[in-house]
């Protein structure tokens, strides 16, 4: 579950990562990830490489995290997805939402 | 010095009050001096029927039971005592946490003594001695003031449960009555259809998980299964406007598109960002046995032929509803057309995710066994089967505790109407007969766009709404035309170019913005029953017009025209409008179309 973060160079793009199960017990750690920094970066990354199970809760806290940046206007990747994460992302859609690679 | 009754301040933040139980001659009464009367006010009894008596003194406040924090006991004291002390002051302690701390005699007690007095509850020993060194001393108070400390922990953490129980309490009374509201509106839950087998856990209806079935006027079936995010409240939050709009619009005839994209723009309107549901829809058409399902983020439903025993999976091809709003939303079914003995299947992920105590998960493959190995077995037998192979596997240490699966069974249709004689109650079958006439000038054109408030108009008529689709196309093609090509006088040739769409758009707006004068005119005709229909369209535009007559007659079909009649036609969306209207025509110098729609039971 452990949630951390890094912002690049520049300060526009927010990378952030979830270690281990990506479920609801990482609602708080998801949101301070990105909510607690000066300013809106441009573009975030969601690196789910060490995440090996997704679930209903964290669809819900991707929404939650493209709402807070800018909705249809957010910038939003979510990648090295492995097989099992992958298949949830396209059973529900979210290939409309966000990029992912 | 007296005890202080317990204040609100916790334990670390005010003078310990410490009961010393100890005889009248005792060297132990020496600890008196150990601590320090600014932190521990000491109150000294010697023996237990003292103690007893003053807790029933007017002043009882200066031993009241509850203001004792930590009980020193001589066991001098517990010796001459005949009752067993430590036990007498366990039951007067009761529920708080005190701690019972012995005065045990270095070289005199036994350790017995002390080994059955804690196992009667008391917590540690000191070991006193008659000739007492400053080192003593502070061990002593060492030793108090981390009893001291434990029994604030303690306190605390009793405090915390106390609050943690209050919630959950608050929370079970609040799941209840939601409950009871979900399934109020779900009532008119038609699920008990004898072509319809169901399997939802407790759980999953907890998690969640809500099937809702309703036949339609026209004889017909509609059902949804939905699997909410979020447990408990959320869900019966969101299950509630879900059950609510699927029967008033199943009832009164929408189309399944129409209710799908109704369902998602309430849900997005109420739920908060995170909260969605995931949902698979089937409409069953009995009459000509025809089968629409759209599934949005559900595993894949199935469909089962018997006559092949093939199976065909239906994966999820848009988002759950209730994420993106309205004008984003286009619900895609896949049709297909079965006979009667076919069978549907639609699930969420928990059978899927059932597990055995090998920490197996139950699979798409092993469903797809279970179910093509009941294929000719009666529908209610096979369905058993498939349920009671997801309960082996599980195995018996663990209920199958969050699963959601149903069968639909394709039917004839007087098998159908058999089964369920009230769906045949049929629309309002009074006699419709109405005439609407809509003018829009520069600013409306400009600003508005008419085509849902005509629609809107039409599905007024019960009988027309499941027409809508064939409606809205009318509507807005003739619209588009009167409009792009009659007033602004724009040709469909610019779409072709390459960069075309983007470049006609833009002329679009850049002439509508200008626009200054000019009309576009709707008239719309009904009359109807509950057999047939006639609606007839009629729209005028101010522009100059086109020389229809000059181009292949519209009545003869299009591909007979010659490609220049061709181009024009089309960019005028006339072979779409050919597919669905009983008759095209145009009138004066072209700017006036007019469309005839038919409809029969």
């Amino acid at each position: 579950m452990p949630i951390s973060s890094t912002m690049s160079a520049a300060k526009s793009e927010l990378i952030i990562n979830v270690e281990g199960r990506f479920d609801f017990s990482a609602h708080q750690d998801f949101r301070s990830a990105y909510e607690d920094l000066d300013g809106l970066p441009k573009h975030f990354s969601v690196d789910m490489t060490e995440t090996t199970y997704l679930d209903s809760s964290a669809l819900g806290m991707l929404l939650l995290l493209r709402d807070y940046a800018g909705g249809d206007h957010s910038s939003i990747k979510i990648i090295n997805c492995n097989d099992d994460v992958r298949k949830i992302l396209v059973i529900s859609n979210f290939g409309r939402l966000f990029t992912i690679q | 010095m007296s005890a202080n009754l317990p204040s609100e301040k916790p334990i670390s933040q005010r003078p310990v009050n410490v009961c010393l139980l100890v005889p009248q001659q005792s060297h132990q009464l020496s600890i008196i001096h150990f601590l320090d009367p600014n932190l521990y006010h000491l109150t000294v009894v010697h023996s237990l029927d003292h103690f007893t008596q003053s807790l029933n003194t007017p002043k009882a406040e200066r031993y009241a039971i509850d203001a004792i924090d930590i009980i020193l006991l001589s066991t001098d004291l517990a010796k001459a005592e005949s009752a067993n002390t430590v036990a007498y002051l366990q039951t007067l302690i009761a529920h708080r946490y005190v701690p019972i701390i012995l005065l045990s005699q270095t070289d005199v007690d036994d350790a017995s003594i002390l080994i059955d007095a804690m196992a009667a509850g008391a917590h540690d020993y000191i070991e006193t001695s008659a000739k007492p060194s400053t080192h003593t001393a502070k061990l002593f108070a060492a030793k108090i003031a981390s009893q001291v400390r434990i029994a604030a922990m303690q306190t605390l953490a009793q405090q915390q449960n106390a609050q943690i129980m209050e919630h959950h309490k608050h929370l079970m009374v609040e799941q209840q009555l939601a409950e009871e509201v979900f399934n109020k509106v779900s009532q008119n839950n038609g699920v008990d259809m004898a072509n319809i087998r169901h399997w939802l856990s407790p759980i999953a209806v907890f998690n969640g998980d809500v099937l809702l079935a309703a036949p339609t006027p026209s004889g017909g079936l509609i059902v949804l299964l939905g699997d909410f995010t979020g447990h408990g409240l959320a869900a019966a939050i969101g299950a509630i406007p879900l059950a609510s709009t699927f029967y008033s619009m199943v009832e009164k005839g929408f189309s399944m598109p129409d209710i799908i994209k109704e369902l998602n723009a309430k849900l997005h309107a109420i739920l908060p960002v995170s909260v969605f549901c995931c949902a698979s829809v089937v409409q069953l058409n009995f009459d000509e046995g025809i089968v629409d399902i759209w599934n949005a983020g559900l595993p894949d439903s199935y469909v089962l032929r018997k006559d092949s025993s093939t199976i065909e999976a239906i994966s999820s091809n848009g988002l759950a509803l209730g994420i993106v709003g309205a004008g984003e939303y286009q619900p895609k079914p896949t049709r297909f057309n079965l006979l009667a003995g076919d069978r549907l299947y639609l699930l969420s992920d928990g059978v899927l995710e059932a597990t055995n105590d090998k920490g197996e998960q139950f699979g798409d493959e092993r469903l797809l066994e279970a179910i093509s190995g009941q294929v000719n077995a009666n529908a209610e037998k096979g369905f058993a089967a498939i349920k009671q192979q997801v309960i082996d596997f599980i195995g018996e240490h663990s209920p199958a505790d969050d699963i959601s699966l149903v069968e639909l069974g394709m039917v004839n249709a007087a098998d159908f109407a058999a089964m369920y004689q009230s769906s045949q109650q049929t629309i309002t079958a009074e006699p419709v007969s109405w005439h609407f006439s809509y003018e829009l000038r520069p600013d409306s054109l400009r600003y508005q766009d008419p085509v849902p408030l005509l629609l809107h108009l039409l599905m007024e008529v019960p009988t027309l709404r499941r027409y809508s689709g064939q409606l809205f196309t009318i509507m807005t093609e003739l619209y588009n035309n009167a409009l792009e090509h009659g007033l602004l006088g724009l040709s469909s040739a610019l779409k072709q170019a390459p960069e075309g769409f983007k470049s006609y758009y833009s002329a679009r707006n850049n002439h509508l913005n200008k626009l200054k004068q000019g009309t576009v005119c709707f008239t719309l005709d009904y009359q109807g029953d509950d057999q047939q229909g006639l609606l007839v369209v009629d729209v005028i535009d101010s522009g100059k017009g086109f020389d229809y007559a000059a181009l292949a007659s519209l009545t003869q079909p299009f591909h007979e025209g010659s490609h220049q009649a061709q181009a024009v036609l089309s960019g005028r969306g006339i072979p779409l409008l050919q597919s669905i209207c009983s008759k095209i025509e145009y009138l004066g110098c072209g700017n006036h179309a007019r469309v005839e729609f038919k409809w029969t039971a």
